[in-house]
């Protein structure tokens, strides 16, 4: 699956400028848009720094900025990317920093109920899976965990968890913005 | 012209209708008794507790006249005319039905001079059995029945208050009156007068007035009293009716159909009373109507509920099963005439549920592509093949029943299974094919009544008709050799290069198509060049595995795989050509044809819309659910229209990422991304967008897909024979994995059943995972699907290959063979078979 991935987007690279000059701003980029204008705006302190590819309003990345122990000692880049067919396929999530959590795997991969395909309804706001997102990292559920041994110790030995989990943070995460 | 002639006849010679009066009473006595059980006369066949054969009863009845015998009494009470008189025996034609009472009194006298000592004689041993027949006697005196006036329910209720268990003769006279009586019966239980605008639709459609409810209540009414004699009475009635009408010209009961439906109430008719003689005459009444008067028994029953039209099909098919048990081997199924009208008056009630189904919103909507599929004769079967009526009763009504998304009688009820294990298909298709015998009448076959199959005998037929065809093409061609000189070969064969497999076939089946259309329905012969090999089947399953392997990789570009739901769907920004899906549409009409099942995946709308079904909403299901389940919700949105627009700020334009995932842009109608969509016009924006993913956007390559599957499949008829889910199932296989059956089917050669190989065989096989056991069977058979029907359908064959040595299992795909040594130990066996499967890609030749 990867190679293909990068197969398919060196293709992209070479064919984009040829074949495609798509319309800058399309319909269902217009939702897309408004959600970006709210959340800039919103000015809120656990999710900043929303950036947008210069070329595709598709792809955002953003600082989830935690407030609770252990992930308070850093700051976790993720990436949004939504589907051309948004908001009728839900988006798709990946964190970019390296995290200590049973929720999120090796790849950055997370479990979000909200945006998984049978649980998607097309009025949710990004920004709603934004907060689903804070809340998870907040709150681990290690009964629907991605890995495993974390979930384990996270209900067995919940001291080691926030220990390693705190460790993982100071030596991953990347620096907490100033206020 | 008949009844002129019976009165002509009567005045001028009323002795001789009086004999013929009398043959009359004789024949009914032979062939369905007096339905007394007490009779003791010989020559009744209630006495005998038999009845004669039609012609015989004939012979006997006017040598009994003659001879002037006496007739059971309780023959005499009851009216004869409407009965056909023996046909040519005695040179007459058929009574017109009853015509009311005008020859009641001489019956009456008639039956009152001979009889009665006869029964006094006989019934000593019943008393008051014979009390019962003279209350009979005077009943029929004081109850004349006005001609054709009608029973009620009061009348009904008020004659059950005057019967008791010992009193009954007046209700039964009555009885058998109104129910031998097709007159009477339609002016009975009539909805009460009312200016005709306040009738429902159905009844105005119909002209059927009978008060269903009333019939009903007098049935449970009549049946609560417990009297056997009323069933015989309702049952001898019914024969008699029976026989009014099978000699009576259809225009005589055209008109109205009430006496159908009254009858057909009658909750006890699949009770061994009627099975036996009376519902079966019944069936064949229906089965002889015109297609005009079933169309308003469809009609009238689609007004039923479900659990109602349950009912009728439950009764249908319990006497088809009392009707298959009792079957003399000696004769094919279809040939019981009982087990004909059944299923044909079944076919009535299949078409009323799709009525049904289509009003409550259950079909698609209607497809012209399937009526004309329909109507459009043949090429090839043109002379045999004209429209039956299950067809035109389908165009009459716009129904099909591939059009079916949800009915709430479930269409499966009307498959009967009894009928699917026991039928044999070849004869039906032979029927099928000839349509009519010599005398012009028409053949039965199950054929003309799909809904009463199973898949695996549609697909038997299927490849039935395709043997034919490839027989037929071998005769052709060889017959073109002898004429011409010129060489034509009789199979379709390609020569294939392996490593340009797609670019080669391509080519050569162009070219076929363009030159020599007909070609392609040769049976499929397969040579990998610089490969030798005879294809006994085996390398046309590898050929198919490799091309599809290779057209649906989505690297290829003309499918996109659906990882979540793991089937392909076609790229709508596809590059490559559309001869590429005309060759996949090809392939897949060839497996078919050939018989090879293909490891495709495609979702379910796909195999609608190939049998010309038009896609709606509730498809997208299939194809893509996330975008079902989000437009569902935006339908169900509630709130007000500003929140919804606030919610979506969806226009009629659409995006969708193209194969390099760009985002591309679409108006769903002109000037579509100016118009937003509101609470107002949603539906209209969910059908479009619907519209578009399903059709417009793969418009091109769906098109020339399907053109390539009709090119071989053009005149099967599939829709008419198939659903889609069945087209799957042809093309893909069951996809049950029934490893019991699987064994239990499986033969052997060189070793018994009970050998140690097979028997530690068998363990090993269970041992494997599912992934092992599936690579065994892929090894053996050079395909990883089930075929349809079930594994029990693979007819596995363990073939000895000589004493214990080290080499490896191999196969025979083509025959599905797998050839084991004579292996030591289980672990030698299952070491074995695990390398060989392990490293058995590719045809294993011996």
């Amino acid at each position: 699956m990867r190679r293909r991935r990068a197969e398919t987007d060196s293709i992209t690279l070479s064919l984009t400028l040829l074949l495609f000059i798509s319309p800058l701003i399309m319909a269902a980029t217009k939702r897309l848009a408004k959600e970006l204008d709210e959340i800039r705006k919103s000015g809120q302190k656990v999710f900043r720094e929303v950036q947008v590819n210069e070329t595709n309003i598709l792809k955002w990345s953003g600082l989830i900025v935690p407030d609770n122990p252990p992930y308070n000692k850093g700051a976790f880049r993720i990436n949004i990317e939504f589907m051309a067919e948004y908001p009728f396929k839900p988006p798709k999530i990946v964190f970019l920093t390296k995290i200590y959590h049973p929720n999120i795997d090796e790849k950055g991969q997370v479990c979000l109920p909200i945006i998984s395909p049978e649980n998607w309804k097309p009025a949710t706001k990004t920004d709603q899976v934004i907060q689903a997102l804070v809340a998870l990292v907040h709150d681990p559920e290690p009964e629907h965990p991605l890995r495993g041994e974390i979930a384990e110790e996270y209900t067995r030995d919940k001291k080691l968890f926030l220990k390693k989990a705190e460790d993982f943070t100071l030596k991953f995460a990347e620096k907490r913005p100033a206020d | 012209m008949a009844t002129g002639e019976a009165e002509n006849s009567l005045k001028r010679e009323s002795s001789k209708e009086l004999l013929q009066e009398r043959i009359k009473i004789f024949f009914i006595q032979l062939t369905r008794g007096c339905g007394q059980k007490s009779c003791k006369n010989l020559e009744c066949a209630s006495g005998r507790g038999y009845s004669s054969p039609p012609n015989e009863a004939a012979a006997n009845a006017v040598r009994l006249a003659q001879q002037k015998a006496t007739p059971c009494l309780s023959l005499l009470s009851k009216p004869t005319n409407g009965l056909v008189s023996p046909r040519g025996k005695d040179g007459r034609k058929g009574e017109e039905p009853v015509s009311g009472g005008s020859d009641e009194p001489m019956e009456v006298e008639s039956g009152k001079a001979t009889p009665k000592s006869k029964v006094l004689a006989s019934s000593e041993v019943d008393q008051s059995e014979s009390t019962m027949e003279t209350n009979e006697e005077t009943a029929v005196i004081q109850f004349p029945l006005e001609s054709n006036i009608g029973l009620t329910l009061s009348s009904i209720k008020s004659l059950i208050s005057k019967t008791d268990s010992l009193h009954y003769k007046e209700l039964t006279s009555t009885l058998w009156n109104v129910f031998s009586s097709p007159q009477i019966l339609n002016n009975s239980f009539i909805i009460p007068e009312c200016p005709p605008s306040s009738l429902s639709r159905v009844r105005q459609r119909t002209g059927i007035l009978v008060d269903v409810t009333a019939v009903r209540e007098a049935y449970k009414l009549l049946y609560e009293l417990e009297i056997p004699a009323i069933t015989n009475t309702l049952c001898n009635a019914m024969s008699n009716y029976c026989s009014s009408l099978s000699g009576a010209d259809e225009v005589k009961f055209s008109s109205q159909l009430g006496h159908i439906i009254t009858l057909f109430e009658n909750p006890l008719l699949h009770s061994p009373e009627f099975v036996d003689r009376a519902y079966p005459q019944f069936l064949k009444v229906i089965l002889g109507l015109s297609v005009t008067q079933k169309a308003i028994l469809v009609e009238w029953y689609s007004s039923y509920t479900a659990d109602e039209l349950i009912g009728f099909i439950a009764s249908l098919k319990q006497l088809i099963l009392i009707n298959l048990l009792n079957e003399d081997v000696s004769v094919t199924i279809q040939g019981n005439s009982a087990i004909a009208s059944a299923t044909h008056t079944l076919m009535l009630f299949y078409v009323s549920s799709l009525v049904i189904a289509k009003r409550e919103g259950g079909l698609r909507p209607h497809s012209h592509k399937l009526v004309s599929a329909i109507a459009m004769p043949l090429p090839e079967q043109m002379a045999v093949r004209r429209l039956n009526i299950f067809q035109m009763l389908l165009s009459k009504f716009s129904v099909h029943p591939s059009e079916v998304l949800k009915s709430s009688i479930p269409l499966d009820e009307f498959v009967l299974e009894l009928i699917n294990n026991e039928v044999d298909m070849g004869i039906d298709y032979r029927r099928f094919k000839h349509k009519y015998f010599e005398d012009g009448s028409h053949v039965f076959c199950f054929l003309d009544h799909p809904f009463v199959l199973s898949t695996s005998n549609k697909v038997e037929t299927i490849h039935l008709d395709h043997n034919y065809r490839m027989f037929s093409e071998r005769q052709r061609t060889l017959f073109h050799t002898v004429l011409t000189g010129i060489p034509d070969l009789p199979f379709l064969v390609l020569r294939i290069d392996r490593h340009d497999i797609v670019n080669d076939t391509l080519a050569q089946l162009e070219a076929i198509t363009e030159l020599n259309p007909s070609d392609i329905q040769k049976q499929l012969r397969i040579e990998f060049k610089g490969e030798e090999g005879i294809d006994e089947g085996g390398l046309q399953k590898e050929f198919f595995q490799l091309l599809i392997e290779k057209l649906f990789d989505p690297m290829n570009g003309m499918f996109r795989f659906d990882e979540d739901n793991q089937f392909y769907w076609f790229n709508s920004v596809s590059l490559e050509s559309e001869e590429q899906y005309r060759l996949i549409g090809i392939l897949l009409g060839l497996a078919i044809y050939n018989n090879v099942i293909l490891d495709v995946r495609f979702p379910m709308i796909v195999y609608h819309k190939l049998i010309g079904c038009t896609p709606v909403f509730k498809d997208l299901y299939s194809s893509h659910p996330v975008i079902a389940k989000s437009l569902q919700s935006m339908l169900d949105f509630e709130g007000t229209d500003d929140e919804f627009q606030d919610t979506y700020m969806a226009t009629f334009s659409i995006t969708y990422s193209d194969m390099f995932v760009m985002v591309q842009s679409t108006d769903l109608k002109e000037n579509g991304d100016k118009i937003p969509v509101t609470l107002e016009n949603r539906q209209e924006y969910v059908d479009l967008y619907t519209d578009w993913l399903l059709n417009k956007s793969i418009a091109k390559q769906f098109d020339a897909f399907k053109k390539g599957f009709d090119l071989v499949m053009k005149d099967k008829h599939l829709a008419d024979l198939f659903t889609a889910e069945e087209v799957e199932m042809l093309v893909c296989g069951s996809k049950e994995w029934d490893f019991n059956s699987l064994e239990e089917n499986t033969r052997y050669d060189g070793f018994s059943k009970s050998h140690s190989v097979i028997i530690n065989f068998w363990e090993v096989f269970y041992e494997f995972n599912e992934d092992e056991k599936k690579q065994l069977l892929a090894f053996v058979t050079g395909s990883d699907r089930v075929p349809v029907g079930g594994l029990s359908n693979l007819k596995l064959v363990i073939v000895k290959n000589g004493p214990d040595s080290d080499r490896l299992p191999t196969a025979h795909t083509c025959f599905n063979a797998l050839l084991l040594c004579e292996y030591s130990s289980k672990e030698k066996l299952k070491e074995r078979l695990l390398t060989a499967i392990r490293n058995g890609k590719g045809f294993g030749m011996l």
